[in-house]
This record gives C-alpha cells, sequence and structure tokens, in this order.
C-alpha cells in the first residue's frame, strides 16, 4: 500500500515502510508518513491502533522495551534516526517529548526545567536561569511560578505540571515536541490552556501529538492522520480529514461509528 | 426424578457449627504460633533480669569462668565491628549489583546474575563458615590466611549480606515509576544521568532500607562466626592475626548457655535480650523507614 | 524478567523472543556502542568537525563570532551555543556510555564470583571424600575419624527427623495462622498482629537456641516426654524413651517455632492476592464464609502454600546454633521420637574447628556440607519459582537460619 503525505512544505520527519514489533506482535505495519516541519499534526485512531508506538518510536523511548524491533526507515531531516551511527540521546535532545501523565521530577520548579540543560554540561548559572526563564515563559508558567521557583513541582496543579514539563522539553531546544496524550489526564481549562501553548509553539517548533480526542485534533492540528490496526489509514489536511475523508473506515470512525 | 427438590432455605445447624468452628480454629492457631514467640522474650527477661542493669551494656566480661561477672560490652563493641566490617564490604559490592541488575534488566548475562544472586540468598551459614573459614581464616593453601579473626568474619558476614543488599536495591530501583525515568530520557539525558539523578535519589530510601535488613540478617549470624572468628572476652587491637578475634553478641551467648553454670545462663538470658531488642528495634526502623518513603512516593 | 522500562499494560512483554534481535540496532538497552563514526543526527546537518573542548556559555567563543562575521551572520545566539555543547559532548557521551555499561556489568560479575567461590571451595575442598567414598558416602551410616571410614547417613537421617518434626508442627499452624491474618482478625487487629508476626520472625536463631535450653529442654524433660512415654509410648516403641530433655523432639519444636512465622507470612501473602471476584462468587452462591474460606480460597493458592512450606523446609535445614543447643549432638539414627541425634549443620559448627588438622576428615565434613548446599540450593529456588509465579516478583529474601 503506498500511501503519499499530501503535505506542503519542508518535512521534518518522514518513515518509509515503516513496521514495529514487540517480540512476535506486530504494532505497525509498513507506515509512509511525514511530519512537516513548523506544524501541527495529530494523529488519530482507536487505542491499539499503534499510533503511540509510532510516536514513541520517532525518538527510540521504544529502545527500551524489550523485544521492541523495527524495519522500514524513519528519517528525521532526511538522516536515519535508527542508523547505526546515531546516538539515540543526542537524537533525543533533538526530538523531545511529553507524555500522557505530568511527569516532573521530584525537584523544584527551577531545577526541572534547568535538570535539561545541566545533563548536557551547561555550567554557567545565568544562561541557565536565562533559559528557564524563557522556557517557561514559552509555556505559559512563568507567572504563575516565577515566586516559587524553588518550590516543589509536585506542589503544582495537573495542568500545571504538564506545562511545566512542556517547559523542560523546550528547554534544550528541541526542534520536534512530540506529545503523547497530553491533555487526556486534565481537566478542560487545563486542556484548553495546553492547546493554546500548541499554536504558540508552532512557530518555531515541529510539533506531533497523539490524541484520543478527535475534537482536539480538529481544533488545532493542521494535518491529521488515522490509523487503524498499526496500519496508516489515511493522512491530509485537518479541514479535509474532518470533512471529506477519502477512506470510508476514516469517515466512520470521525463520525463516532467505532472506536 | 421425582422427589428431587432443594434443600430448605437457611443454614443446617451442620453448616453453622461447622462456620464457627473452622474459624475459631484459626485464632486459635494464631494464638499458638504466637504465644512461644513472645513466651521468648518474656522468658529472657524473667530469667535475666537478675543481670539486667546499665552496668551490663557498659562494662566488660570478669570474674572466673569469664563473664560471671560484668557485662557484654566486648559482645556488643564486637558485633559492632563485624556489622561496620560487613557493611563496607557488601553495600558497594550490593548497590553496585543492583544497579546493574536494574539497568541492563533484560540482558541474558543480567538473568543469569540475578538467578544466581537468589541463589545464594538460599546458601546455609554452616556453608557461608566453611567458605570464609577457607577463603580468609584458614593459614594453610590458598587464601588471605587471616586466621580466626574479625576481619575474617566481617567480610563472611558482608558476603551473605551482598545477595540481600544487592536484590532489595534492584527492587528499589524498580518501584521508580517509569514515567518519571522516561521524562529524563526523553529529554536526552544518558542512562548514567537518568541514574545517578533520578533513579538513585528516588529509591535512596529503599537501598537504605535493604542495607539495614542485611544487617538485620546479619546482626544473629552465629555460625558463621564459629568457622572464622570465635570468640574474644575483650576488645582487640587488631582485627587480623592470632589475637584478631572480636567478641560477639550471639557468639557470646552460644558460649554462655553451653556452660553448665546457671550464672552464665542468667547472663546468657540478659544477653539474649538485649539482642532481641537491638533486632527488634531495627526492624521497626526499617519499618518507619519503608512507611515513611512509601507515604512519600504516594504524595509524589 | 522485567526491566524498569517495560510498560505494564503491554501484552507483548510476555513473549519475549529472546533470540530475535532488532535488526537495524542491536542494542537496545542503551546507545549502542557502534557509533564512532558518524555524528550525523548530532551536528544539526552542520557538518563540521565536532569540538572537544567543553565550551564557555558566559561569552560567545571568539573564533564563533568571527565565523559568524565572515559568514555575515549574527553573532551566536544562546541556541547556537548549546547546540555546539551538542557537537562538542558527542565523543564524550559516547565514551562515557560505554565506560559506565562496563563498569555496571563489572558489579553483575562480583556476584557471579561469589557464587563461584561458594561451589568452587566447597567442591575443591570436598574432593579427597568425594574421589574416596564415591555414591557410597551417602548410605554409608559409619563415620570413624580414627578409621578414616566417613558416611553421610546418620547425619541426613538425623536432619531429616528434626526438619520433618519442625514442619510437622509449624505448618498446619501456620497456615491457620495466616488464614487468621487474612481472612479472620478484625480490622483494627489485622495491622498490629501482622507486622507482629513479621517482626517476630526476626529473632535471631541463638535466640531460640538459648530459650530451647532454658525453658523447652526442662519442659519436655520433666513433663512432655514422660507423658508420652506413659500414653503412646506404652503401645509404640517409637514415642517411648528416657526423657532427657535433649533430642530431635526439642530441637524439631524449637525450629518450628522458628519457622511458623515465616511459613504463615508468605501463605499470608498468596492468600490476599485471590481476587476479589472468586471471593464474592463463593458468597453469592450461599457460603459461609468458612466455606468460602477453606473450600475456594484455600485450594486457590495450593502453589503458594506448597512455595511457603518448601521455603520453610529450607530454613528449617540450614538451621545451625539452636539445633546445635537442643538435638544432642550425638552420631546415631534416632529411632524413636526422643532419642537424641546428629544434623549436618551442627556437625560442621560443632567439630568442623578440629576436623581440619585431617584432610579427610575435613573433606568429608564438607561433602556433607555441600549436600546440605545443594539440597538448599533446589529447595529455595523451587520455592522461590512457586511464590513468584503466584505473585509475580516481590518476595524478600529469607536467609538460611544462623
Amino acid at each position: 500500500m503506498e500511501q503519499i503525505a499530501p503535505m506542503s512544505g519542508n518535512l521534518k520527519i518522514e518513515t518509509k515502510g515503516f513496521s514495529a514489533f514487540y517480540g512476535k506482535t506486530q504494532a505497525l505495519r509498513n507506515v509512509n508518513f511525514a511530519v512537516p516541519e513548523k506544524k501541527i499534526t495529530a494523529m488519530i485512531g482507536p487505542s491499539g491502533c499503534g499510533k503511540s508506538t509510532f510516536l514513541r518510536s520517532l525518538n527510540r523511548m521504544n529502545d527500551f522495551i524489550p523485544g521492541f524491533r523495527m524495519e522500514g526507515s524513519a528519517l528525521l531531516d532526511g538522516q536515519e534516526i535508527y542508523g547505526a551511527a546515531v546516538n539515540p540521546v543526542l537524537l533525543r535532545q533533538r526530538v523531545g517529548m511529553v507524555f500522557q501523565k505530568p511527569n516532573p521530577f521530584q525537584m523544584s520548579i527551577y531545577e526541572n526545567v534547568a535538570y535539561g540543560l545541566r545533563i548536557q554540561g551547561v555550567k554557567s548559572a545565568s544562561l541557565v536561569s536565562d533559559i528557564v526563564e524563557k522556557s517557561l515563559r514559552a509555556a505559559a508558567l512563568w507567572d504563575e511560578v516565577k515566586d516559587r521557583l524553588k518550590g516543589s513541582a509536585f506542589a503544582l496543579s495537573g495542568g500545571q505540571q504538564q506545562r511545566l514539563c512542556i517547559a523542560r522539553a523546550l528547554a534544550v531546544e528541541p526542534e520536534v515536541i512530540l506529545l503523547d496524550e497530553p491533555a487526556s489526564a486534565l481537566d478542560p481549562i487545563s486542556t484548553a490552556r495546553i492547546e493554546e501553548l500548541m499554536q504558540d509553539l508552532k512557530d518555531r517548533y515541529t510539533i506531533a501529538i497523539v490524541t484520543h480526542n478527535m475534537q482536539q485534533a480538529a481544533r488545532v492540528s493542521d494535518y491529521t492522520a488515522f490509523f487503524l490496526d498499526g496500519t496508516l489509514v489515511e493522512v491530509g489536511e485537518t479541514t479535509k480529514i474532518f470533512t471529506n475523508p477519502d477512506d470510508s473506515r476514516t469517515e466512520d470512525y470521525i463520525t463516532g461509528r467505532f472506536g | 426424578m421425582a422427589d428431587a427438590r432443594l434443600p430448605e432455605k437457611g443454614l443446617s445447624p451442620y453448616r453453622q457449627i461447622r462456620n464457627v468452628v473452622l474459624g475459631s480454629i484459626t485464632g486459635l492457631a494464631f494464638l499458638v504460633a504466637v504465644t512461644p514467640l513472645l513466651a521468648i522474650i518474656y522468658i529472657a527477661y524473667d530469667r535475666g533480669k537478675a543481670a539486667l542493669s546499665l552496668s551490663f551494656v557498659t562494662t566488660m566480661p570478669s570474674g572466673f569462668p569469664v563473664g560471671i561477672e560484668g557485662g557484654i560490652l566486648n559482645g556488643i563493641a564486637g558485633s559492632l565491628i563485624l556489622i561496620v566490617l560487613a557493611s563496607l564490604l557488601s553495600v558497594p559490592v550490593g548497590v553496585w549489583a543492583g544497579l546493574y541488575l536494574w539497568d541492563q534488566s533484560h540482558t541474558r548475562l543480567a538473568g543469569i546474575t540475578r538467578l544466581f544472586s537468589d541463589l545464594l540468598l538460599g546458601v546455609p551459614s554452616v556453608i557461608w563458615g566453611v567458605v570464609g573459614f577457607y577463603v580468609f581464616s584458614t593459614n594453610t593453601g590458598w587464601g588471605f590466611h587471616w586466621g580466626f579473626s574479625g576481619l575474617a568474619a566481617g567480610l563472611t558476614l558482608g558476603f551473605i549480606m551482598i545477595p540481600i543488599v544487592t536484590r532489595v536495591t534492584e527492587q528499589a530501583l524498580r518501584d521508580v515509576p517509569r514515567s518519571y525515568i522516561e521524562g529524563a530520557l526523553a529529554l536526552g539525558a544518558t542512562r548514567f544521568q537518568v541514574m545517578r539523578d533520578l533513579a538513585i535519589p528516588a529509591a535512596i530510601t529503599g537501598i537504605g532500607t535493604g542495607i539495614l535488613l542485611g544487617v538485620l540478617n546479619v546482626l544473629g549470624q552465629t555460625a558463621p562466626l564459629v568457622f572464622t572468628n570465635y570468640y574474644n572476652t575483650g576488645i582487640p587491637h587488631s582485627l587480623v592475626g592470632s589475637n584478631g578475634s572480636v567478641g560477639d553478641l550471639a557468639m557470646q551467648i552460644f558460649i554462655y548457655i553451653h556452660e553448665p553454670s546457671k550464672a552464665l545462663h542468667v547472663k546468657a538470658m540478659a544477653a539474649a535480650l538485649v539482642l532481641t531488642v537491638i533486632v527488634l528495634l531495627l526492624d521497626m526502623g526499617i519499618r518507619l523507614l519503608s512507611w515513611g518513603s512509601r507515604k512519600y512516593a504516594r504524595k509524589a | 524478567m522485567s526491566s524498569p522500562f517495560i510498560s505494564e499494560e503491554r501484552p507483548f512483554r510476555k513473549s519475549p523472543d529472546r533470540t530475535e534481535t532488532p535488526r537495524k540496532h542491536k542494542d537496545v538497552t542503551m546507545a549502542a556502542p557502534e557509533h564512532e563514526q558518524g555524528d550525523s543526527l548530532l551536528s544539526h546537518g552542520d557538518h563540521r568537525p565536532p569540538v572537544v573542548a567543553p565550551l564557555s556559555f558566559l561569552s560567545p567563543d571568539p573564533d564563533e563570532v568571527r565565523d559568524a562575521q565572515e559568514l555575515g551572520r549574527s553573532a551566536p545566539s544562546t541556541e547556537t551555543t548549546l547546540k555546539n555543547l551538542r557537537r562538542a559532548s558527542h565523543s564524550q557521551v559516547l565514551r562515557s556510555e560505554r565506560l559506565f555499561h562496563l563498569t555496571l556489568r563489572l558489579g553483575g560479575l562480583f556476584i557471579l564470583l561469589l557464587f563461584a567461590t561458594v561451589l568452587g571451595v566447597s567442591v575443591v575442598e570436598a574432593w579427597p571424600s568425594i574421589e574416596k567414598f564415591g555414591w557410597s558416602f551417602l548410605w554409608t551410616p559409619t563415620w570413624n575419624p580414627h578409621r578414616h571410614i566417613f558416611g553421610a547417613w546418620t547425619y541426613l537421617v538425623g536432619t531429616f527427623w528434626v526438619t520433618g518434626i519442625a514442619l510437622i508442627f509449624a505448618i498446619p499452624i501456620a497456615i491457620l495462622s495466616a488464614l487468621f491474618l487474612s481472612d479472620y482478625a478484625p480490622k483494627w487487629l489485622v495491622g498490629g498482629v501482622s507486622t507482629l508476626m513479621e517482626m517476630l520472625a526476626g529473632i535471631p536463631s541463638i535466640v531460640f537456641g538459648a530459650f530451647g535450653i532454658i525453658f523447652v529442654v526442662p519442659l519436655m524433660r520433666d513433663h512432655v516426654e514422660p507423658f508420652l512415654a506413659n500414653t503412646l509410648g506404652r503401645h509404640f516403641d517409637f514415642f517411648s524413651g528416657d526423657a532427657m530433655g535433649y533430642g530431635i523432639l526439642s530441637a524439631g519444636l524449637v525450629v518450628g517455632i522458628m519457622v511458623i512465622p515465616l511459613v504463615a507470612t508468605v501463605t499470608r501473602d498468596s492468600l490476599v492476592m485471590v481476587p476479589r471476584e472468586t471471593v464474592e462468587a463463593a458468597y453469592a452462591l450461599g457460603s459461609t464464609k468458612a466455606e468460602m474460606v477453606y473450600f475456594v480460597k484455600l485450594p486457590a493458592v495450593v502453589p503458594g502454600i506448597i512455595g511457603s512450606v518448601i521455603l520453610g523446609f529450607g530454613r528449617a535445614l540450614g538451621e545451625t546454633m539452636a539445633v546445635l543447643l537442643l538435638v544432642g549432638n550425638q552420631a546415631s539414627v534416632p529411632t524413636s521420637i526422643q532419642d537424641v541425634g546428629y544434623t549436618i549443620s551442627s556437625l560442621l559448627a560443632n567439630t568442623f574447628t578440629y576436623a581440619v588438622i585431617d584432610p579427610l576428615f575435613s573433606a568429608a565434613e564438607i561433602e556433607l556440607g555441600l549436600i546440605l548446599l545443594v539440597i538448599s540450593l533446589v529447595v529455595n529456588t523451587l520455592g522461590r519459582e512457586l511464590l513468584l509465579k503466584l505473585m509475580g516478583g516481590r518476595l524478600a529474601g529469607s536467609v538460611g537460619g544462623g
């Protein structure tokens, strides 16, 4: 099945014939996909359709799962993500990730954001505090936490924690941010803030988001991809996918006939 | 089957009685299980109270046979020395191995290592004694030739502690939430950085608990000391060689109770009470520690 | 065999196909060690050679500024500085990761070395005896250091007598106590008594031995053994004897008391794993509480009970000091429950230090120890496996008694 992504602009990430396996179970089948630069690309589909696996494959977070292996190719700026010469640690500094459940570290708010810089060996206190402030501002959290930067990150609300995790990801200046259902554990108001934030960020970052929530995909994304049973069924401009999909399965899903 | 009908509603007297009897039996069994254990503590107190005083734990044994007068300071000091020596060996090695098992968890070599670490948990203490004797104490053949000494015994106890510390360290690290670790990896942290900055700080109470658990396990060990240290009525100046033996609380109880002397038996029971109280306090400390950390983890 | 990075909800991990290695990237644990040659993904498409020295971030690197000016770009911002840092750290990251990987592995090797030492010492030092007596060592009842004839039979039998008496006494009480803790104890009491039970399991065995000498031996000598001899002993020689207090009965009872908390605690842990649905299903059929507990819950945890009994067996088998003090230490095969005997571990603790004078004598003792070691390892592994299967991993270690 040859899926040509009808996408304009520079393609930041591209996969060709990408398949993924956990042991003998095939989680992804021959996915040909592209994430355009400085756009928001949403991935939707029912549980277990492989969308999260796909997202996690893009910064090699699946490497930690025993029995995981892949076939095909995934490219970041035309370079093979799974190439023998690639150090996944350095890959992940370029392709950041925000998870479903907010996972701040057991450190102060400040240290959470600074952590990514510290592990890269940034010693300069003024540079670190500049970047921390910049990142917190970018994550629209600065005004809420600027007076308690030394306080524990666990004292924040769920939504604030998630924005802190976004700020933490931004601090290392990645080029791509992968969001794995970032709002599924949040209340509607926090969700709205995260969605606003994504719009602000897309000028500077390439964003890929996995979501359970079709309305969210329709609201925030420029492109939408629909996954089903490990295959990419359809991908296209969000307006088209939600109004006039080519594939009948996509139509069934977005009109709520299954999933 | 014209006669087939359901039994009458309600419980037959047989079932009612059986219910009560089978229930009561469990309570009775529990009492049978716990009473001797509590009796041990009570009898140690009752038979040892004549010797119990503050000076019992602060003075050296004296009189003839030695111990008939004075206290058990040599045993307390010796046990302390042995625990420190055992920890000096087992904490670095055990934590190190635990870190390895956690980090490279699913590799074949780690699987084998985990298997052997668990096997070591099942090695009987007399075997540890024999091993300690040949590795550290014996003065013939290969080995360290340290004689019956504190160092030989301490390191033998260290051997016993290693698999305990290893297992608990690995478990404590595994209890660190996966999301927490992934958060750091997604920032581009190396495994070393994740371990140093996140996993170890989050697991440190668990690791500490494991070390204390190991100490608890070797504190009452007597058999390995018979092979590697035996006993000293004083406090030695050296921990190696022919005068290197240390006193030890458990060994002291063994020697006193082995003597056909009522007076020494009183001392033995008093020492047994002291040892039991130390062990129970340590146990309680471990429980408080892990309870506290669990409470903290729930908040996180 | 789960890694901290396995997601619990993934069904895939249950079928780990170990031989199937990832096709593209071999080492999934950490950064693959073989990426020396390229830094394509690290340099942001900028193919200048990596700068190795860490850069100062306070002021922009003068070379960098000049380069940038020559190229007509603006001086480097924080962003470019950070990117330089990434290039700089590439080789360092690789080197340190590989070193870290190997260093950790050394910690694991120490465990393997320790096990090899235990097994090696036992086999090597027992070898003269193994060589001389062969398999017949196992069933030879003679143990005569002067005539250099050694056989394990007496001690094997003594060990199994003491262990057997301990388990016959301990198992029913421990299992019923476990039922009390899991189902019958009132809610406000259950935490306290469970903790009490667990804590009492930690009382050192030398204390049990001293208790045995002071309390159990006189009790047996003056009351229990005469009573046994006068009742059952009139009909069965097995229960008769001349009431010494010391012997396999006293030793077995004390060891039994010692293993009850272990068996009870582990059994309770498996009882509380019985799914709520099973319990509710039993009640919904009109079971009384006892019918639910004994006919539904207890059968559901049979593997756990077997596992805990096996662990208790292992603990009793290796028990040394209490037995040494109580069993009588006489090398004869017991024929009555009131007889004295000798166990492997008490023999070793009692006589090893003078047995070493004679190489064959000490070798025979160590061969006995080796038999004990092998049985203990098998027993512990078996019990642990059964429990692991049932409880999925959480089991505190128990060291063979001292």
